[in-house]
């Protein structure tokens, strides 16, 4: 409960009346009491104005000591001040100068019921004059040896003036109040990093605003635990961080060494989103997290939202379309090895609805851009000789991406948009950039592999046919010597001047093998009776080994590195001299995927990390799967 | 801000594209710097740091050319992008390098004319009568050097094709005398640039003494 007593005295017995300080402790107290601004109890919160003394320590007493866990307790006082023998006083209705003592409120018959009551939090905000005083009578009731220690109840204290100084104010109130109010009600900016207000923030900012009316206030903090809850910040959520910001605070980790971490990895996972985006680093950093709250499903399946919430928001902060896409596919991904639980696995066809809804928003921004200029699929960034390498990627990249969407949704609906879009978007790129489609990096294997095969599966075979055809003579013209999947930038201009002449030698270092993308051609030459004409080129790749990845369990696809499975290698030349010898020699039994949801993810966990292709989905969508989630999928 | 809204991208890798053209531009600095070795020993070649003219303080009758800008540029289409026309590189690369080696040639060229022209250092071959008779008025007006050890390195002599099968054989009908000439003068040029070496190097407190 948090509970708030309001002190303003205007009328005084025995000295001088003053103006504004009712008018000010009311309007702190309206303040505060407001759900959106302090949320303090309205029930068990007091407005007292201009009390004797007893109504003021009975008020107390009755407040403090009856209200039950009492977590945050704010005492507000504006009237006279006054230090009498080293001790501040705040001055009501009937006190007397000459005996302070008996007749004021001291700080010390605060912490009597304080140290009682123990509430969590302490917040005193004194608009008195010669308020700084009680800095002194603080330093004797706080007990040193009990500072920093854990479970040490918090005191912050903020005091507008200085000992020896006056509180001024105007008809429309104190100096120190309005500035307190001013920042608790967000007119003046302290921070928007944090949910809550903390008072000593406050104090250090109108600190500076009532130096040009030469008062010093006092501000005092002992806030060593516990978040900071005087008030709401009403300036948090005006940045983009903000759901990241209380994703953190709100992280169920129970020692603070690990929630630390889990700050850092999470902003640095966030940071980077909409800059440099490498998937394995955030895949790796995700499941880290993920990792910490395996323990209880509904936690985990709560994080995942958050994150995805969070991180979509981020995403699409990046120039790159498809980033949002990729972030959902990452998340999903890493969600591989908890689907058994129905929550998780709800969770997990979630994000990839929403990941084929990015997808597709991606690939109709594009349509949009292509109506307009042809070269729209051009970096906007690196137009010139590097396009000539990064192109021929990025098409199989949109595309496999698209043919994914088709696959992963839930959504009938959605399935069936997906469908048409990806049939529209492979018809334009065989019509306007069939110079582009061609195989020139290893990584292109898991994109072309899966939109051959879904070309294929949704009757597409012209398209089809085309493609494999495009992309086998471009193999066949450099003798299966693609570029290294883990090529660095500076080298990518040595290969293009080998691929323009790719008779020349000393480029060895840069090719990979074995490949993978001829094993998808080969694969897919038979589903669209291109074995004979493959046949007739295969000599030109006399002595090229390629193989096939095939995991022993699809839920370690999302893993950087699979452990175990087969590496599976053929060569042209030693054991391929036909289409069909690849057929016979393929093994006979491999592993599936458990689930359809565990089938979506291998799809998407193989475009994000480019190393592996999800076989038992392209054997599927060829018409040759076995297993009944990949046979699903091909529906 | 400038106003301009940027433009989406699709799978787009800016840092691999900028990676890619550094590299481009570092391999074509490599083929320049070969192909200017041509003219300048790389021995020879110096390089500024910051911005702003050569000057020799101690030296006011250096020649200082000043500085001059070497400029190329080449395009290609987005057409032959997604064509994917490979022979757009070595083209770039050719005509890069051809643009500024002309460019290179030019400024040489050029700064050589203007340092002979502010020392008068200039040789009319039609004035002369004669390829012959320009030559031995060249070799009377120039200054031969000579580098640390003594070795005097000859003049080079950059013309043009025709020009230069005219030059040789113009040059072996030349006379006895004017041969003779020819190489009285090149003793003696070949004797007083190891002169001005020796008298540079006597400048030195104790040249060549290590002990």
């Amino acid at each position: 409960m948090r509970v708030l007593i309001a002190i303003g005295c205007d009328a005084y017995q025995h000295v001088g009346p003053l103006n504004g300080a009712e008018r000010d402790a009311r309007r702190m107290f309206e303040c505060l009491v407001r759900e959106e601004v302090g949320d303090y109890d309205m029930a068990s919160s007091r407005l007292l104005l201009s009390p004797t003394i007893n109504e003021v320590r009975e008020c107390i007493q009755e407040t403090l000591l009856s209200a039950p866990n009492v977590e945050a307790f704010t005492f507000f006082f504006a009237g006279h001040g006054h230090v009498s023998s080293s001790s501040f006083y705040m001055l009501v209705k009937d006190s007397r100068c000459g005996s302070l003592s008996m007749s004021g409120f001291s700080l010390a018959d605060l912490f009597k019921c304080l140290n009682e009551a123990r509430p969590n939090q302490t917040n005193i905000i004194i608009d008195a004059c010669e308020s700084g005083g009680l800095i002194t009578d603080l330093s004797m009731l706080l007990k040193p040896e009990l500072l920093g220690d854990a479970g040490t109840p918090s005191v912050t204290l903020v005091a507008t003036a200085g000992k020896d100084q006056t509180a001024g104010e105007t008809p429309s109130g104190g100096f120190g109040t309005s500035a307190i109010l001013d920042c608790i009600e967000g007119k003046d900016f302290i921070q928007d990093s944090n949910s809550a207000l903390d008072l000593v923030e406050i104090g250090r900012r109108i600190s500076v605003h009532l130096a040009k009316f030469d008062q010093n206030p006092i501000v005092w903090g002992l806030n060593l635990y516990g978040p900071p809850s005087f008030c709401r910040n009403p300036r948090y959520g005006s940045d983009s961080t903000a759901p990241l910001r209380s994703l953190i605070q709100e992280w169920p980790s129970a020692d603070e060494e690990s929630a630390g971490l889990t700050q850092k990895n999470l902003w640095s996972l966030y940071n980077a989103l909409h800059t440099e985006w490498e998937p394995e680093k955030f895949s790796s950093a995700t499941k880290e997290l993920l990792e910490s709250c395996k323990q209880d499903s509904a936690v985990l399946s709560g994080l995942i939202y958050r994150l995805a919430t969070t991180f979509s928001v981020r995403a699409q902060e990046s120039d790159d379309m498809y980033r949002p896409c990729q972030v959902s596919a990452a998340l999903a991904s890493c969600l591989i090895p908890y689907t058994s639980d129905a929550e998780i696995a709800q969770r997990t066809q979630d994000l990839m609805d929403q990941c084929c809804a990015e997808i597709m928003n991606a690939t109709e921004s594009l349509f949009e851009e292509l109506q307009l200029s042809k070269y729209a699929i051009l970096s906007p960034s690196g137009i010139g000789m590097s396009e000539l390498y990064y192109l021929p990627i990025r098409i199989s990249k949109i595309l496999g991406w698209s043919a994914a969407s088709t696959l992963i949704s839930s959504n009938d609906e959605q399935n069936a948009q997906a469908k048409d879009q990806f049939t529209r978007l492979l018809q334009f790129v065989l019509e306007n950039y069939p110079n582009s489609v061609l195989a020139i990096n290893d990584v292109q294997a898991p994109y072309w592999g899966l939109v051959i095969a879904r070309a294929v599966s949704l009757g597409l075979m012209d398209e089809a046919e085309l493609l494999a055809s495009l992309l086998f003579m471009s193999i066949t013209d450099c003798a299966g010597r693609l570029c290294r999947c883990d090529l660095s930038a500076d080298k990518v201009l040595n290969y293009l001047l080998f691929r323009n002449n790719p008779q020349q030698e000393g480029f060895d270092d840069l090719i990979e093998r074995p490949i993978e993308l001829l094993t998808v051609l080969l694969k897919a030459a038979t589903a669209l009776n291109l074995n004979e004409t493959f046949d007739e080129s295969l000599w030109k790749l006399d002595g090229v080994s390629f193989l096939a990845y095939l995991p022993s369990d699809y839920k370690s696809f999302g893993d950087r590195v699979m452990h175990g499975g087969n590496n599976y290698v053929w060569a042209i030349g030693y054991d391929v001299f036909r289409v069909d010898d690849l057929e016979r020699y393929w093994p006979s039994s491999v592993g599936t995927p458990q689930s359809l949801i565990d089938a979506r993810l291998a799809i998407i966990s193989s475009l994000l990390f480019p190393d592996r292709v999800a076989w038992f989905c392209i054997d599927a969508l060829l018409g040759k799967g076995s297993s009944s989630p990949a046979n699903e999928l091909a529906k | 801000m400038d106003g301009k809204e940027k433009r989406r991208s699709y799978f787009d890798e800016p840092e691999a594209s900028r990676e890619f053209h550094s590299s481009f531009y570092k391999f074509l600095d490599a083929l320049y710097k070969r192909s200017v070795g041509q003219y300048i020993p790389s021995q020879n070649l110096q390089s500024l740091k910051h911005g702003g003219e050569f000057s020799h303080p101690g030296a006011p009758q250096a020649f200082i050319s000043g500085m001059r800008e070497h400029r190329t540029e080449f395009s290609i289409k987005h057409q032959q992008i997604i064509d994917h026309d490979l022979s757009v590189i070595p083209k770039a690369i050719e005509s890069v390098l051809d643009q500024m080696r002309k460019s290179f040639a030019q400024t040489m060229y050029s700064t050589i004319s203007d340092s002979c022209e502010l020392s008068g250092n200039v040789v009319d071959a039609k004035a002369e009568g004669s390829a012959p008779a320009a030559f031995l008025k060249m070799l009377e007006t120039i200054e031969f050097t000579a580098d640390k050890d003594g070795n005097v390195r000859l003049p080079q002599m950059h013309m043009g094709p025709v020009a230069f099968e005219t030059f040789i054989a113009q040059m072996k009908e030349i006379p006895p005398d004017m041969e003779a000439r020819i190489e009285a003068i090149k003793a003696e040029k070949i004797k007083k640039a190891q002169e001005t070496e020796e008298s540079r190097k006597a400048r030195f407190l104790r040249y060549g003494d290590s002990e």
